[in-house]
């Protein structure tokens, strides 16, 4: 078996040195004015002409709150004047979409790829790809987006216009590994690197007996289980055009008789050979994380995200045994993301630099030229914004030493680089469909439906979404 | 000048009548039921008959289309409401079963009856939500509670999938019963309590078995109240939307995706409001003619 690159204890020594210099230097440095870089030059005016206003849910609101405080420290708004975080209840889209449809005061707003569109269409958010450095607002937005990962930019571009920053990234459809289970099969740092490839891995795991289960794919009953595993292992091997046009409203492409079936099939092949456990159609997704937790399968398919979780000794049981295949031949996963939106909405010149101050501050960086916001929800929440953060010397040692090994934080920018925006997500008929190819697609499996039958239904459906789109546009 | 005093110079002087004063009192009550229930049903009325979609940011009166859609084009309906079907006809008998034979026990004299008999309104305590979670757990392969008795008792070398496509809709029924029985229970219980033990002693004097008096004695006295909680149980499973979504979703496959869970779809998963709002209407008279026929079989039964 081989062992983890870095053992628990040395790394608590290693850890505990780079803090105790760390604080060593930062004392100096602190007592010589040069702890952090120069700052851009303090704004001119005392604050907005009233409260910046950050709509938000209910993940992490004291993260937020503590993000949004250090804007306001480094902006020196006044205490009049602090920036507003408003946490909405029930569905974010749902209640945010409904404040901004009545003219609600709100500056900054979670944004998804379909929000994105419907809300750049009806003026109630603004493009932000103009936005220029001034006194107050740090940075050209130009140079954000050279450093972007394309997938987001294609993501959140309406009509060639860009909406917002990024508040979080993730690659959703990506092969975590269990270690130990591998390296009993004599199989460690054997990968697989395409989707078909797995498949034939799983079926020689299968073969070993080692364990009851080799995979637990991501058909669990959720809006974005099932379904979203059909869409992603279709364009990771086939791009967008297997699955639908690349021009709104995003007719189909997919039928019997091409990549889509071949999929199906290999995932027919995996149910009828006993490869996946059976109850994976009637978890949700808690429980479909407590599965892959209990160390019985060698190949999970889920979020890079998940890598945290699943290194996490408090919730899983194999904690520095998880790891992730990285991108050698085929992308792996489609693009699961949110952006900071900026709202559209009457505002002096000022208030709407502020506003765009709020938004670089929060999606890209602080006043001192870091990844602030980004890298605090990399380093508490494993989540991703920039390829830069992957770089960041406390964000390698955190994670390098809590996941199964460092190079994994490169695997996974890697992944990110190459990983997939399904283009239909633009198109409001696609969340109907999921609901549609989230009842179908485990007909396949019960035996209430052919491959085919459930294909067919799957592209009628599509195809009868889009042109009640598109009619309803004309 | 404060607005009640405004409002007292606004009433007639003459002193009101008791009826008068009567309704002055429940005016509060009136407009808080017409905010809190009848708004509302009367908005959702509207809605089904409109095509709101708040994907596309739609909303236009379209009359019964939404009703005649679910009908006859939805290809999700018929399966659904079969599902929905089988769900409330199974849940609302077992519970009423189950509620019975827990009140004829409770109400018997043992050691420990007051013990039992809170222990016994304990599962009603908890919320759909809660049974539906902590089922995901009891019943899960991996980890749950059955799966690992059936291990342990030698019956498999190997978990056991509890949750199939044939046996999640019966599962569901069992839950549904667990969680209301207490209710129902005790809405018997107390039933029992007003029984004259004289009747029962006179029964026993003219050699009447113990199944004879139950249906000659207590079964009359029950007759209203069973009538009554199969009535509840058959509302409350035809509309029971929380248990399905957290324990099954709708699954393994569709096979228990019921009306409700189509409804919940169309309205958040969709955002078809309109839609969602006419497969709630549906359910709405399903509840009640089911409630209609289970009176009207209890009535011909003399029950």
């Amino acid at each position: 078996m081989s062992s983890p690159p870095s053992q628990p204890r040395r790394n608590f020594l290693k850890l505990l040195g780079v803090f105790a210099g760390g604080a060593v230097v930062g004392a100096v440095a602190s007592y010589l004015g040069i702890s952090r870089p120069a700052p851009a030059p303090a704004p001119t005016v005392a604050g907005p002409s009233a409260s910046l206003v950050f709509a938000i849910g209910g993940f992490r609101p004291d993260v937020v709150k503590e993000n949004v405080a250090e804007f306001d420290r480094q902006w020196l708004i006044p205490p009049d004047k602090r920036t507003r975080v408003e946490q909405l209840s029930g569905d974010l889209t749902v209640a945010t979409q409904s404040r901004l449809a009545a003219g609600y005061p709100l500056d900054i707003v979670y944004a998804y790829p379909y929000a994105t569109v419907t809300w750049s269409k009806a003026g109630w958010i603004t493009p932000i790809d103009d936005i220029k450095a001034t006194d107050i607002v740090p940075y050209n937005i130009s140079d954000a987006i050279n450093e972007m990962y394309p997938a987001v930019k294609e993501a959140y571009t309406v009509e060639n216009r860009l909406y917002g920053l990024p508040y979080y990234i993730s690659a959703y459809g990506c092969i975590l590994t269990n270690e130990e289970l591998l390296d009993k099969a004599g199989m460690s740092g054997d990968y697989p690197y395409t989707w078909k490839d797995m498949y034939d891995y799983v079926e020689k795991l299968a073969a070993k007996k080692i364990t009851e289960y080799p995979l637990l794919p991501s058909w669990y009953n959720e809006p974005f289980g099932i379904p979203w595993a059909f869409v992603l292992e279709v364009i990771n091997q086939g791009g967008n055009e297997a699955m639908w046009e690349s021009k709104w409203p995003y007719y189909p492409t997919f039928d019997v008789g091409t990549l889509a079936e071949e999929v199906l099939k290999d995932w027919k092949k995996a149910w009828d050979n006993n490869w996946v456990p059976k109850g994976v159609l009637t978890m949700k997704q808690t429980d479909y994380l407590g599965e892959f937790a209990t160390g019985k399968y060698f190949y999970n398919v889920n979020a890079e995200y998940y890598l945290g979780y699943f290194n996490d000794p408090s919730r899983s049981r194999i904690a520095k045994k998880t790891s992730i295949v990285p991108v050698k031949q085929q992308p792996w996963g489609l693009l699961d993301s949110c952006i900071y939106a900026l709202v559209k909405r009457p505002r002096s010149e000022t208030d709407l630099e502020y506003a765009q101050a709020l938004l670089e501050f929060l999606g890209y960086k602080d006043r001192y030229g870091n990844y602030y916001v980004g890298k605090r929800w990399m380093m508490f929440e494993f989540l991703k914004t920039w390829p830069a953060v992957f770089q960041d010397p406390e964000v390698r040692l955190i994670w390098g030493i809590k996941l199964y090994r460092e190079e994994d934080l490169d695997a996974v920018n890697g992944i990110l680089e190459k990983v997939m925006f399904p283009i239909a997500w633009k198109a409001a008929w696609y969340t109907k469909w999921n609901t549609i190819a989230q009842t179908e697609l485990p007909l396949i499996f019960t035996g209430e439906k052919t491959i085919r039958e459930v294909i067919t239904t799957l592209r009628n459906e599509a195809e009868r979404l889009a042109r009640e789109e598109e009619e309803a546009a004309k | 000048m404060d607005w009640w005093l405004v409002l007292a110079q606004l009433l007639p002087k003459r002193k009101l009548t008791d009826e008068q004063f009567a309704i002055i009192l429940v005016i509060p009550l009136i407009l808080a039921l017409l905010a809190l229930n009848i708004y509302p049903m009367v908005y959702s009325f509207w809605l089904s008959l409109t095509n709101t979609d708040i994907s596309r940011g739609i909303s236009k009166f379209i009359g019964f289309i939404n009703y005649y859609n679910l009908m006859f084009k939805d290809p999700y309906f018929k399966h659904s409401l079969r599902v929905s079907l089988q769900f409330t006809l199974e849940a609302s008998l077992l519970a009423v079963a189950l509620s019975l034979a827990f009140a004829l026990i409770l109400n018997e004299s043992f050691k420990g009856r007051r013990v039992i008999r809170t222990m016994a309104i304990l599962p009603w305590a908890f919320s759909t939500y809660a049974v539906a979670s902590l089922a995901r757990y009891l019943f899960a392969r991996s980890y749950g509670l059955f799966s690992s008795l059936y291990v342990y008792l030698g019956l498999s070398d190997t978990p056991i999938e509890i949750v199939t496509t044939e046996s999640a809709i019966h599962i569901l029924a069992l839950l549904f019963a667990w969680n209301y029985v207490p209710l129902g229970a005790f809405f018997l219980l107390a039933q029992l309590q007003i029984i004259p033990l004289d009747l029962y002693n006179q029964a026993r004097i003219d050699g009447a078995s113990a199944i004879r008096r139950f249906r000659v004695v207590t079964l009359p006295f029950l007759r209203r109240p069973i009538a009554i909680i199969l009535l509840l149980f058959t509302v409350f499973s035809v509309v029971e939307t929380t248990l399905i979504i957290g324990f099954t979703g709708g699954g393994p496959g569709r096979a228990t995706q019921a009306l409700t869970y189509w409804a919940y779809a169309k309205t958040f998963m969709d955002y078809e409001y309109g839609y969602g709002a006419a497969i709630s209407w549906f359910l709405i008279l399903i509840a009640m003619a089911l409630g209609v026929l289970y009176y009207y079989v209890l009535n011909k039964l003399k029950l």
